[in-house]
């Protein structure tokens, strides 16, 4: 019993840790995008954003938001950033990918893929790495549903040091 | 009297005629046939493209090791040396014939990347990922030394004359650092490493301050162009005195300045007289006068997203983009600036790296 607690409390406190270890940084004007345009699922909406970084220097990040299924729960959305966690080069969306470089796993269902070295991935996992020399999966942003639209405000503060 | 005039005179005739077509048929067998070899990154099979440079046309593909990362080919053109990232391998390509010859599997190490071959031949500079450049020979088809710089090994310019060869190590970053089960050495040296191309030793080091980029040599072999990291441009290198004596920098917009890219893939165009090279995020390609000190910038145009790579034909004169993301390869007249022409491959086809190779046409 006590060790069954223990368990449970250190997973719990292993789960607080990661999901602190990810800090946000707000972006300087946050992002609205009526929920009528990620009604279909796998159709992302391309949008840019703006946030200061380190010694007030500008930054531009080219993010997607899109729908990963029809059940039309906020969870189902996601917002990542384009850029890809290796050297920059822009990710591209996969609706129907085929056969993947750098793995034999079989998708059957979205993935974004870096042209220039091949890194891929999982769009039904916000953008979480799959295979390819990209250290991480794609920067995440943070989103609410308020009324009509999803307004993203935040982004992971890495991604301000790394495009 | 007249008669035997006139046969001399058609004798004649048809003997030039003869020699004539005789001289023809010799410079055909003799000249070369200038083609770009391509790297599709995203294939496993095919990866190789082969792109006619006079009907500017793919005439062929080739099956490479898994992901080439490297071209290379000695002064007498005749075969090509591809490096791929993944499974170890160089393949030996034969270029008159654009057969695979054979594949060396001699311990390359971790993901060869770009190497450069001796003008003769005889050492291929084959870096691998881990940290280090091999010294193969391939003649004994053995690798015989082993060079170490620390920091990734990554791309090679060899000097035109064969003399010196130059180690080019990326720092890396976190998208390199990070990337698992490679044991990567963990330092950054920020230098490039000359050696004696001959006797495979070290003889010195040039420090550049940031981590070496792909480099391009102009053709007296007195300049090495290097893009770096953080820098959107390119450094100047004398390369007698070893060291970098200048930059050049591109003018970016307030918003290009707002999200960060890099150069990658750089040329010598024009006889010597203007370096090109990629903003690679922003799409943009550019000319530096390199006649001045500093480098000046005569030109920026668009061109295919993500340009990755650049080369030239071997007169200088027109000058090939790669830009992957739209797997495209852009031509540009080199006078103009203006575009000549596009090849457009198939979606998903990535052609990343490449290199221009003039080879002997088969006398079969």
């Amino acid at each position: 019993m006590f060790r069954r607690a223990f368990l449970a409390h250190g997973l719990l406190l292993a789960g607080f840790g990661r999901q602190a270890s990810v800090r946000y940084a707000a972006l300087s004007t946050p992002v609205r995008i009526p929920l009528e345009a990620v009604k279909t699922p796998w159709a992302p909406v391309p949008f840019k954003a703006e946030a200061v970084a380190r010694q007030a220097r500008r930054v531009l990040l080219s993010g997607v938001l899109f729908r990963r299924s029809t059940t039309g729960e906020r969870s189902e959305l996601s917002a990542v950033c384009l850029t890809c966690t290796h050297e920059q080069c822009q990710v591209d969306f996969i609706a129907e990918p085929t056969a993947l470089p750098r793995t034999d796993r079989v998708m059957t269902h979205p993935v974004f893929l870096c042209a220039c070295h091949s890194s891929v991935f999982d769009a039904a996992d916000d953008g979480a790495w799959i295979a390819g020399p990209a250290p991480r999966g794609l920067f995440r942003f943070r989103m609410r549903v308020d009324g009509d639209a999803v307004e993203i405000g935040e982004v992971e503060e890495e991604a301000l040091f790394a495009v | 009297m007249k008669i035997r005039s006139l046969m001399l005179v058609v004798a004649l005739m048809g003997s030039a005629a003869i020699s004539s077509n005789a001289q023809s048929a010799q410079n055909a067998r003799g000249a070369a046939q200038e083609k770009i070899y391509i790297s599709l990154e995203n294939l496993e099979k095919d990866n190789l493209a082969i792109v006619d440079i006079a009907t500017f046309k793919e005439i062929k593909r080739l099956t490479v090791g898994s992901h080439p990362h490297g071209l290379t080919s000695p002064r007498s053109q005749s075969v090509l040396y591809a490096a791929s990232e993944i499974g170890g391998v160089v393949t030996l390509v034969d270029t008159v014939r654009d057969q695979v010859v054979k594949t060396f599997h001699v311990g390359f190490g971790v993901e060869p990347q770009n190497g450069a071959v001796t003008p003769d031949g005889r050492l291929l500079y084959q870096p691998s990922y881990a940290g280090y450049w091999q010294v193969f020979d391939t003649q004994k088809e053995e690798i015989i030394d082993y060079i170490h710089t620390l920091g990734i090994g990554h791309n090679t310019v060899m000097a035109p004359d064969g003399k010196f060869v130059y180690l080019l190590p990326i720092a890396g970053g976190d998208g390199h650092w990070r990337r698992p089960s490679l044991g990567l050495p963990r330092t950054q040296p920020k230098e490039v490493t000359v050696v004696d191309a001959v006797a495979h030793k070290v003889v010195g080091t040039i420090p550049v301050g940031a981590g070496p980029r792909p480099g391009t040599i102009s053709p007296d072999g007195k300049r090495l162009y290097m893009n770096v990291d953080d820098h959107m441009g390119f450094l100047v290198i004398d390369t007698a005195a070893r060291k970098v004596i200048s930059r050049a920098t591109m003018t970016l917009t307030a918003d290009e300045q707002a999200v960060r890219s890099r150069s990658h893939g750089i040329a010598v165009v024009n006889d010597g007289k203007e370096v090109w090279t990629n903003d690679v995020v922003h799409a943009v390609t550019y000319a530096f006068d390199v006649t001045v000190d500093p480098p000046k910038q005569i030109a920026r145009f668009p061109v295919g997203r993500q340009p990755y790579w650049i080369v030239t034909s071997k007169d200088t004169k027109t000058v090939y983009v790669n830009c992957p993301s739209d797997d495209v390869l852009i031509a540009f007249d080199a006078a103009t600036k203006k575009e000549k022409a596009r090849l457009q491959f198939p979606k998903g086809t990535h052609n990343t790296r490449m290199t221009v190779v003039a080879a002997p046409r088969t006398t079969t």
